[in-house]
């Protein structure tokens, strides 16, 4: 897949994952597993470059005599979420109109 | 590999990070250790699963934004203005002789302060030596020259120990005034990269 594509995509995923409840990394990974395979090192970039975006934010919660981080959705956020729904559709329609010229992979 | 040197390696790898970002992505990573740990796996697996220390740090720089990176590599070496470097070239003509009369001066003031110790040092060697002369060719009452010669060695051995140890702290002593200009200004650099 492209890069570029896979980039955005996953970043909707990792937005996808909060959007419920607030997350931290290790339970993100689990989450998305059945669908998306993910590691620590793929997934820290993506949390650090939403932060930096404004799309979530961290707390950081006493967990069994640490600090562990939490992310939670910010409006912008949720606002890149039905973005992409938004423009699914469109590639929805762009991907029905290929397939209707009769091209296949 | 163990927590420690895993994250030890993924701190030298991080070093082109500022130090709060860099201390971050560490703790970051310590608590995800920690999170697979909770979950039933041994330290060892929690690492393996995380991925090298390498790649983890390589995926970390990508998005770090140039700007970043070459400002925190640039700024210890904090480059002069062009007034600053005029003013340098121009005013050569003053400060140069004014720096090598400094160290002339500080080189002149070395050499005479070990110069008289040296004098006084080889001073009590000579005078300890002299006592052999005073019992070869010495005439007059023996016990006079026992005397004299007791004398000679105590002021001989007295002068030499002055010599030598006042020789010795002076060396000492300068070593840690140059070592400390010079630990002064790595420490300086150091604070540079951090602020």
């Amino acid at each position: 897949m492209d890069v570029q594509l896979k980039r955005g995509l996953l970043d909707v995923c990792v937005l996808a994952a909060i959007e419920q409840e607030d997350s931290y990394g290790y339970q993100i990974i689990k989450d998305m597993q059945p669908y998306v395979e993910l590691s620590e090192s793929t997934l820290y970039p993506i949390l650090r470059r939403l932060e930096s975006a404004d799309c979530l934010s961290v707390r950081s919660a006493e967990h069994n005599g640490r600090l562990r981080k939490y992310y939670h959705i910010t409006p912008q956020g949720r606002q890149r979420l039905s973005q992409f729904l938004t423009d699914w559709k469109e590639l929805q329609a762009i991907h029905d109109y290929i397939v209707n010229r009769g091209i296949s992979e | 590999m163990n927590q420690e040197i895993f994250l030890q390696t993924l701190r030298l790898r991080l070093q082109a990070l500022p130090e709060a970002e860099r201390e971050r992505c560490v703790e970051d990573y310590r608590g995800m250790i920690l999170d697979r740990m909770e979950d039933g796996a041994s330290e060892e697996e929690a690492i393996a699963e995380l991925g090298s220390p390498e790649e983890i740090a390589r995926q970390i720089l990508d998005e770090v934004p140039l700007t970043t990176l070459v400002k925190e590599r640039v700024r210890p070496k904090r480059s002069l203005r062009g007034w600053e470097l005029a003013l340098l070239i121009l005013g050569a003509p003053v400060w140069l002789p004014l720096m090598i009369a400094a160290c002339a001066v500080g080189f002149s003031l070395i050499v005479t302060v070990f110069a008289v110790l040296f004098a006084v040092l080889v001073t009590g060697v000579a005078v300890a030596i002299s006592s052999v002369a005073v019992v070869l060719y010495g005439e007059g009452d023996p016990l006079m020259i026992a005397g004299i010669v007791m004398t000679l060695i105590g002021l001989g051995t007295l002068l030499g120990i002055a010599g030598w140890g006042l020789g010795v702290r002076c060396a000492k002593g300068i070593s840690a005034l140059v070592r400390k200009c010079f630990l002064k200004r790595s420490e300086q650099n150091r604070m540079g990269e951090i602020v």
